[in-house]
């Protein structure tokens, strides 16, 4: 395996590059659970990407 | 559920538009327009799937072109995908729906359908076609109808930055299910002049954006605006919205671009990109298998942590990167400086950034 790799806390992505998330619950749910209820309550995994899911 | 692995799949790039920006037709990259044949298709669900199973991920297709739905066995690959049931979704245009191609495309377990809006009508025209924005208005109901998520995904320049106040109120208005902006990759360093936003104009857009976003959710929009650009993170770490967690590994990454990590792209030939928004081919599915791609050399060099110039001094290095894509549209050099970034010290050991 990738020495890079190694060093990836959180894998999970469901967006492409040119693709948006699906909205909540799955958003954030890949990488680290299914809600997002508030500011970085999403944590390491997804940090800020969507903090004010509903 | 094992994490998603996001492949961005060009199936064709036959399209009914050419617009200004994109970098399929940009600066006469493309002189012929390839499709995937069918047997290669099934070719490539299948190395997808390999891979997946070798590194415990749950493929999801973003379906792609070009505009997907005139690829002769569009209906086929969608067939296919819903027999193994893989999540997939479409990154397409408007011209080819209504209601009872939406309720195929929801049958056939396509979750969700994204749409581009680069502007108000003008704006979007001038950059698309004429009547393109009308289209996709009309399109945003066939498939809000159907049952699948719509998505709109906006590409920011100082070309339309302007329109985004409207453009946010319209995409909250019409209650689409997902909004979305990235910003726009130059394909040549005279684009990239002609399309530069300053790194604190940039900034004040982000702010813009934000009070509107808080605004319609203040008045019950259900529409989810979602943070995809990676600067995102800086305005809300400043905001004190973001945190790190406080005894996170600095050397660890744990979000921002992707890049290498959690997405890979495939074009009608087969060739594979580390990403599709910057020249970054690390070889061929029908030469080499998608695992063996992810793992090896040549997508090594989209993932070297240690190489970023400026995110490398950043105390936002393992949750940001801004994006690598624009700063190779701009530099040749995906590790340089990120053009939009304003920050200008490390906020825990006051080092200048650069
Ligand atoms: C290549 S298109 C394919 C799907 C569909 N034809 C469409 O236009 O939405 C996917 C997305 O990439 C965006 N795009 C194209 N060229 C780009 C560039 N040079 N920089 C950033 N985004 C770009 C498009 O605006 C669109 O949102
Ligand atoms: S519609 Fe999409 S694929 Fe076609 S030219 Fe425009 S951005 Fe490119
Ligand atoms: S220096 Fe890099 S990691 Fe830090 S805020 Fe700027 S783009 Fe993000």
């Amino acid at each position: 395996m990738s020495e890079m790799l190694k060093r990836v806390a959180a894998f999970g992505a469901e967006n492409s590059a040119c693709g948006t998330k699906d909205p909540a619950p799955s958003a954030c749910g890949s990488a680290c659970g299914t809600k997002d209820p508030a500011p970085s309550a999403c944590g390491s995994a997804c940090g800020a990407s969507d903090p004010d899911k509903k | 559920m094992k994490p998603y692995f996001a492949f961005q799949w060009h199936i064709t790039d036959n399209c009914y538009q050419r617009c200004k920006h994109c970098y399929i037709f940009a600066e006469d990259n493309c002189k012929q327009l390839s499709e995937m044949p069918w047997e290669k298709m099934k070719q490539v669900v299948e190395s997808c799937e390999d891979m997946c199973s070798k590194l415990s991920r749950t493929p999801y297709f973003y379906i792609t072109g070009g505009d997907p739905i005139l690829h002769r066995d569009f209906w086929k690959l969608a067939k296919l995908l819903k027999e193994k049931d893989i999540a997939w979704a479409i990154l397409g245009n408007p011209f080819h729906l209504n209601d009872e191609v939406c309720q195929r495309l929801y049958n056939y377990g396509c979750r969700k359908y994204q749409l581009s809006l680069d502007g108000m009508e003008k704006t979007h025209d001038f950059f698309r076609k004429q009547g393109s924005f009308g289209a996709t208005l009309k399109a945003i109901d066939h498939i809000k109808n159907s049952g699948m998520y719509c998505a709109v995904m906006s590409t920011v320049s100082s070309a339309n930055v302007g329109d985004f106040p409207q453009l946010i109120d319209l995409v909250a208005k019409k209650n689409v299910d997902v909004f979305a902006f990235g910003r726009y990759c130059p394909t040549s360093g005279q684009k990239s002049e002609e399309y530069h936003i300053e790194p604190l104009a940039y900034r004040d857009f982000l702010d813009m954006c934000y009070k509107k976003f808080q605004y319609h959710k203040s008045r019950g929009c259900k529409t989810t605006f979602q943070y995809k650009d990676h600067l995102w993170t800086l305005y809300l770490y400043e905001q004190g919205l973001f945190k790190m967690p406080e005894n996170d590994d600095k050397n660890m990454i744990y979000d921002g671009c992707h890049c290498g990590i959690g997405h890979m792209t495939i074009l009608p030939t087969g060739d594979v990109y580390a990403c599709r928004r910057m020249e970054s081919k690390v070889g061929n599915v029908f030469e080499t298998p998608m695992y063996e791609l992810f793992v090896g050399e040549d997508l090594e060099e989209y993932r070297q942590f240690d190489k970023f110039e400026k995110c490398g001094k950043c105390e936002l290095r393992g949750y940001c990167r801004g994006c690598p894509a624009v700063t190779f549209g701009y530099t040749g050099n995906m590790y340089a400086p990120d053009p939009q970034c304003w920050k200008e010290f490390n906020m825990k050991t006051g080092e200048k950034l650069c």
